[in-house]
């Protein structure tokens, strides 16, 4: 077969559905939200509600998920190669599995009537609801459990390539455990850590599962309110005004980086 | 070979055990009830005799939930082999006329966006087009989607081919079908399975863009799961939510195994 012919073909097809994927949904919404009408805007209110909520679960959450890691990445780095390499997979599993069946999983851990209400109402005798569900601190928790993946496997990613012999010579040579850390932490993982904070800080804040279930049917964060603005109320308009303006907040901040990647180098 | 650190102070120590016991509170637990809950009729007594063979297959009775699964195993299965051989073969042909960039920049925005955003655009799309929702509609936008993925899967294995095997390939003759062929698929053939088996396991688990996308025609297993999770979840769904589980945790055994022989992370160099 003639390579120029496949080479095109190839290229064409690939080209076509990633504007039909991508491009020409963003363009979309930024096109709707300047030629469309708003007969049916929703008012901002309802907007601003779900952005304090989002604002709300996505800092808990944040905040959580650097109290939780920040142990496990300062003690990853002195583990061995098979250690470090079975976190990573038991991480990458909780990437693969769907979103549906963790949630049935963390409402089952940490709801009343799950391994919750199994020891607290059965051993200990309190039979108040469970503050881990069905809650504000249930819905930052459960989107903890879910997007946990997208920020830890990068960084544990990163920190896998730091050879354990360089740390153990370091420390040999009579090297602070602390000013190790700073060190790896400064060279290798200082850029990671933020910019995979800021992926799960996107992903949270734009959460529609963890916000419709574990919060209850009147919580509406960010991603359920856009939903619900085009499904039922048919405000397509304000939807995509909310959509634009996380898609201009997302590439400033990527594009920061990419200014201060292209200045360092 | 490595020996375990031995410099471990109490400092390091606590940690150690802090992380271990946040992680196993807040990630295992709950994939321990799932395998728990699907398998004993009643978890809570948690005995040899309790376990309950019958319930962890009484989803096949139930004619919904099984049209969920074919459809669920239909998209992932199409989508995961159309982008990927799609990939292999845009690949292969970048590589065989040396046309390769470094720059993934479209690639990265793409994974930057969360997924209510693409729906949201697909939304618009539809109300402004004759295009409607449906499973075609979920279909196309799960193969752009898996491209990307196979991209980033596919692409560091072709970076690891050498160049110089395809140049002398192409001066002895042959042409991009015997390229494909005989260098570049024994290669990577794993490496196509592992890129296969993830782009499955995406659009078998999605859930947000079929949801608003597929209309009533598509009835994927997340959104049964998810519909009946928000209206009360009978022991046979909470036990095909574990089973979902323990088949993505399959699939990814499967993919590490390839690995092991050659696949994904690890590439002999010719």
């Amino acid at each position: 077969m003639n390579r120029s012919y496949l080479l095109n073909i190839s290229t064409f097809l690939f080209w076509s559905l990633i504007l039909l994927g991508f491009i020409l949904p963003l363009v979309s919404i930024a096109i709707y939200v300047i030629g469309g009408t708003s007969e049916s805007f929703s008012g901002y209110e309802y907007y601003i509600n779900g952005l304090i909520k989002s604002l709300s679960i996505s800092i808990g959450s944040l905040i959580i998920l650097w109290i939780i890691s920040i142990p496990l990445i300062l003690s990853f780095i002195f583990w061995s190669p098979f250690m470090r390499r079975i976190v990573i997979y038991f991480f990458i599993v909780q990437l693969l599995i769907g979103v549906i069946p963790k949630l049935y999983g963390y409402l089952g851990a940490f709801s009343s009537t799950g391994f919750y209400g199994l020891i607290f109402s059965n051993v200990f005798d309190y039979t108040h609801e469970s503050p881990f569900a069905f809650s504000r601190l249930g819905t930052s928790l459960s989107a903890l459990f879910i997007y946990t993946p997208y920020f830890i496997i990068p960084l544990l990613s990163v920190l896998s390539m730091t050879p354990i012999n360089q740390i153990l010579a370091s420390i040999d040579l009579g090297g602070k455990k602390t000013h190790l850390l700073y060190i790896i932490f400064k060279n290798h993982l200082s850029n990671s850590f933020f910019k995979y904070s800021f992926v799960f800080f996107i992903i949270v804040f734009v959460d529609f599962v963890c916000s419709d279930i574990v919060g209850g049917g009147k919580f509406d964060a960010l991603g359920k309110t856009i939903y619900r603005t085009v499904t039922q109320f048919q405000d397509y308009w304000g939807a995509s005004l909310v959509g634009l303006s996380i898609i201009l907040f997302i590439l400033t901040i990527n594009n920061l980086n990419l200014i201060k990647y292209v200045k360092k180098s | 070979m490595l020996k375990k650190a031995k410099y471990h102070s109490t400092t390091s120590r606590s940690l150690e055990v802090i992380s271990i016991v946040l992680i196993i509170t807040f990630y295992i637990i709950p994939l321990i009830y799932l395998i728990l809950a699907g398998v004993f009729s009643n978890f809570h007594i948690l005995k040899w005799n309790n376990i309950n063979f019958e319930l962890i297959f009484s989803f096949t009775k139930n004619s919904k939930l099984v049209n969920s699964i074919l459809q669920s195993f239909i998209l992932g299965f199409a989508s995961g082999i159309i982008s990927t051989v799609l990939i292999f073969i845009l690949l292969s042909t970048l590589k065989i006329n040396n046309l390769y960039s470094k720059n993934d920049n479209l690639i990265n925005m793409i994974f930057s966006f969360p997924d209510v955003i693409w729906a949201l655009g697909f939304l618009i799309i539809v109300k402004s087009t004759f295009i409607v929702t449906g499973f075609k509609l979920v279909l196309l936008i799960h193969i752009c989607f898996n491209l990307a993925l196979a991209y980033a899967v596919l692409k560091p294995a072709f970076t690891e081919i050498n160049q110089s095997i395809v140049l002398a390939a192409l001066d002895f003759g042959a042409n991009s079908i015997t390229i494909i062929k005989k260098i570049f698929y024994p290669e990577i053939k794993f490496t196509l399975i592992g890129s296969l088996i993830l782009c499955f396991l995406f659009s078998f688990d999605d859930f947000v863009l079929t949801f608003m996308l597929g209309g009533t025609e598509v009835q994927t297993l997340p959104l049964v799961l998810y519909s009946k999770l928000k209206y009360g979840a009978s022991n046979e769904v909470v036990s095909l939510a574990g089973l979902s589980s323990l088949f993505a945790v399959a699939l990814f055994i499967i993919v590490v195994l390839l690995t092991k022989r050659g696949g994904i992370f690890y590439h002999e160099k010719i």
